[in-house]
């Protein structure tokens, strides 16, 4: 008995009851469905992240406060504080680091409603150095950011992004108004271009303040979260890392051989972190999707397990005319796995359905994501459908071939 | 010597129950040669069908020995069972066994799913069948809506459909009116007189008349073996003729 005939019996028998295969496919239909979403999701917001990334530029090195195994995610991205550098290490790279070093940027940020004459909004200010747009290839779209002078007087000063600035002023003139920040008054000097969103973080709700203010008067702290240097060309990458680690070592005065309290990463490294972090969240939720399919294979064993009783006596009648035990078995997994592909089939339609939806919408909100659907998924979609049909198939098969004819014949 | 086309010594068949271990048969003897028309008659309980599941590859011996176109095939194992019923038996049983699910053609091709027959060929093969038993206009039609005597009739095709050495029919006319009944007698008595060996498992008289030869068991052994003298002939249209 070949196979194409086997498959159209099997498909000849599905067929007759609808509902009932369906019913048993929904377990499978599912689980292919979820583990297809789950590919093609993750791998859009991965790409999502990873060319954000890498479009704010690869001449640039992180210094993140606290230790952190090589490629792991730093401490500080857990939302763990650490207050071990200071904006006096940033001035310190600057002038005794690597020449190949143009600029250091360090960042701290809080969170406050910002209120202006006639309107207010919650949003996140963060304190910069002047050398922030330079670092960043950040644009002013009006007026000025503040100057290295003004960061280092604590002046009472800020740059609005630029959602900020319609929420508070909508369409009138922002420069030289008044904005309370934690009940000081701000001048406004400056309005960002509109940048979009970068990662988690919509770059246009928030305000840019001087380092110093930020860190006196906003935040009552010495410390920097983290600092962004530029160096002159990415070739000269690991020279300034490494000059960077040895006037930090130096400053903290850490001996030969003790951990370091501060990590240095190039972009390189950032993302391998960030890889390996979506990675893990990736198979996180594909892992728990499967469980679907288990689920569903089960549903399938109980199934088949049901269908065989049902047709005992087809199969009595079927071992009398000559069928061998192999034959049965046959019969049994090529309609269980022929269910399981017909259900990973639908899921594999479904789940691209889905994640095209979602790639729609992320588009509509702005992100620049990419739809991915690869070959590979459906295959594995496919392959893992048919798998789950043969695995619990096989109980059920083995139960048919082992009945015994006489017996099976007689059975009412 | 031509040797007979079914042989057995002493054949003994056990069955464990629980604890209990019931002899089904004694010890048979008996010989069938090839183009024989055979009853095998006796009450229920007697032990026929045991011995004919036995003869028709269905189930093991215990003791004994049992051989088939004079070969010993006492201690064939599941598989070679199979292939032997595959290849060598027909069954028509009481109740049938047709499914209802498939078609008079494809019920009667079902035992050709098993050889290495083209499906043309197989079907070709079950319409000459259906066709000799007087079905060919009902191909197409599924079980449930033929007669009792049509269903019996497209079993007879399937028996035949992979040319067996013997034929078994296990009380073949049990389910059916007595016309009916009379019209698959013809049919197996027709079928003799082309040359098939046929086995006729029945505990009446009357019926076990229609063939040439009666083996009457009882309580596992064999109490008589005579060829019928005045034997019963059926015409196509069921009446019965001497």
């Amino acid at each position: 008995m070949n196979i194409l005939e086997n498959i159209t019996d099997s498909y000849k028998i599905l067929a007759r009851s609808k509902a009932r295969s369906f019913l048993t496919m929904l377990g499978i239909i599912i689980g292919i469905m979820a583990v297809i979403i789950v590919m093609s999701v993750g791998a859009g917001a991965q790409s999502l992240i990873l060319n954000q990334v890498k479009s704010m530029g690869s001449n640039l090195v992180g210094v993140l406060p606290g230790a952190s195994e090589e490629d792991g995610p730093p401490a500080s991205a857990m939302g763990i504080v650490v207050t071990t550098l200071t904006s006096d290490d940033g001035d310190a790279i600057l002038q005794d680091a690597c020449p190949c070093i143009e600029a250091v940027s360090m960042y701290v940020s809080g969170n406050d409603t910002l209120s202006a004459e006639d309107a207010s909004v919650n949003t996140t200010f963060t304190g910069v150095s002047a050398t922030y747009t330079d670092v960043e290839d950040a644009v002013v779209e009006e007026g000025r950011f503040f100057s290295l002078d003004e960061e280092r007087s604590s002046a009472r000063l800020v740059v609005l992004g630029s959602e900020v600035k319609d929420k508070l002023f909508g369409d009138q003139h922002a420069l030289g108004k008044r904005v309370k920040i934690k009940k000081s008054n701000f001048t406004v000097i400056g309005v960002m271009e509109q940048r979009g969103v970068s990662g988690f973080q919509n770059q246009d709700d928030q305000v840019f303040v001087p380092l110093r203010t930020a860190q006196k008067i906003l935040l009552g702290i010495n410390h920097v979260s983290f600092m962004r240097v530029k160096v002159d060309s990415a070739d000269n990458i690991e020279r300034a890392k490494e000059s960077i680690v040895e006037v930090l070592r130096d400053r903290h005065d850490i001996g030969v051989g003790d951990t370091e309290d501060f990590s240095v990463r190039s972009m390189a490294q950032g993302l391998d972190a960030l890889t390996s972090i979506t990675n893990a969240l990736k198979f996180f939720l594909i892992a728990v999707s499967s469980i679907a399919l288990v689920v569903g294979g089960f549903g399938i064993m109980n199934i088949m397990l049901a269908t065989v009783q049902e047709r005992t006596r087809e199969i009595g009648l079927r071992k009398a005319v000559g069928a061998r035990a192999r034959d049965i078995i046959f019969q049994f997994l090529t309609e269980a796995s022929l269910i399981t592909f017909l259900g990973g089939v639908i899921g594999i339609i479904l789940g691209t359905f889905i994640s095209l939806a979602v790639a729609q919408v992320a588009q509509a909100m702005g992100y620049d994501w990419d739809l991915v659907v690869t070959p590979f998924s459906i295959i594995l979609g496919s392959v893992v459908s048919i798998g789950v049909g043969l695995v619990f198939g096989i109980l059920p098969a083995k139960r048919a071939s082992g009945l015994d004819p006489i017996e099976a014949l007689r059975y009412e | 010597m031509e040797h007979p086309l079914i042989k057995t010594q002493n054949l003994k068949k056990q069955f464990e129950t629980g604890q209990v271990l019931t002899e089904i048969l004694h010890g048979v003897d008996l010989e069938i040669k090839k183009g024989e028309f055979v009853s095998i008659m006796g009450p229920s309980g007697s032990g026929k069908s045991t011995l004919m599941h036995i003869l028709g590859f269905l189930d093991k011996l215990t003791t004994g020995t049992y051989f088939f176109e004079g070969e010993d095939v006492s201690e064939l194992n599941d598989d070679e069972l199979a292939v032997m019923r595959s290849k060598k038996i027909g069954f028509v049983f009481q109740a049938f066994n047709l499914l209802n699910r498939a078609s008079a053609l494809e019920n009667v091709m079902l035992p050709l799913l098993y050889t290495k027959m083209s499906k043309k060929e197989r079907i070709e093969r079950a319409t000459d069948l259906l066709t000799q038993v007087g079905l060919a206009h009902r191909l197409e039609n599924s079980p449930s809506k033929l007669s009792g005597g049509e269903k019996q009739r497209v079993a007879i095709a399937r028996a035949l459909v992979n040319n067996p050495e013997v034929i078994f029919a296990d009380e073949p006319t049990g389910n059916l009116d007595s016309k009916s009944g009379l019209q698959v007698m013809k049919i197996l008595q027709d079928l003799n007189e082309l040359g098939n060996t046929i086995i006729l498992v029945t505990h009446e008289k009357y019926t076990a008349e229609h063939a040439k030869r009666i083996i009457k068991i009882k309580d596992g052994l064999i109490t008589d073996d005579y060829a019928v003298k005045d034997r019963q002939f059926a015409d196509s249209n069921g009446e019965l003729t001497k």
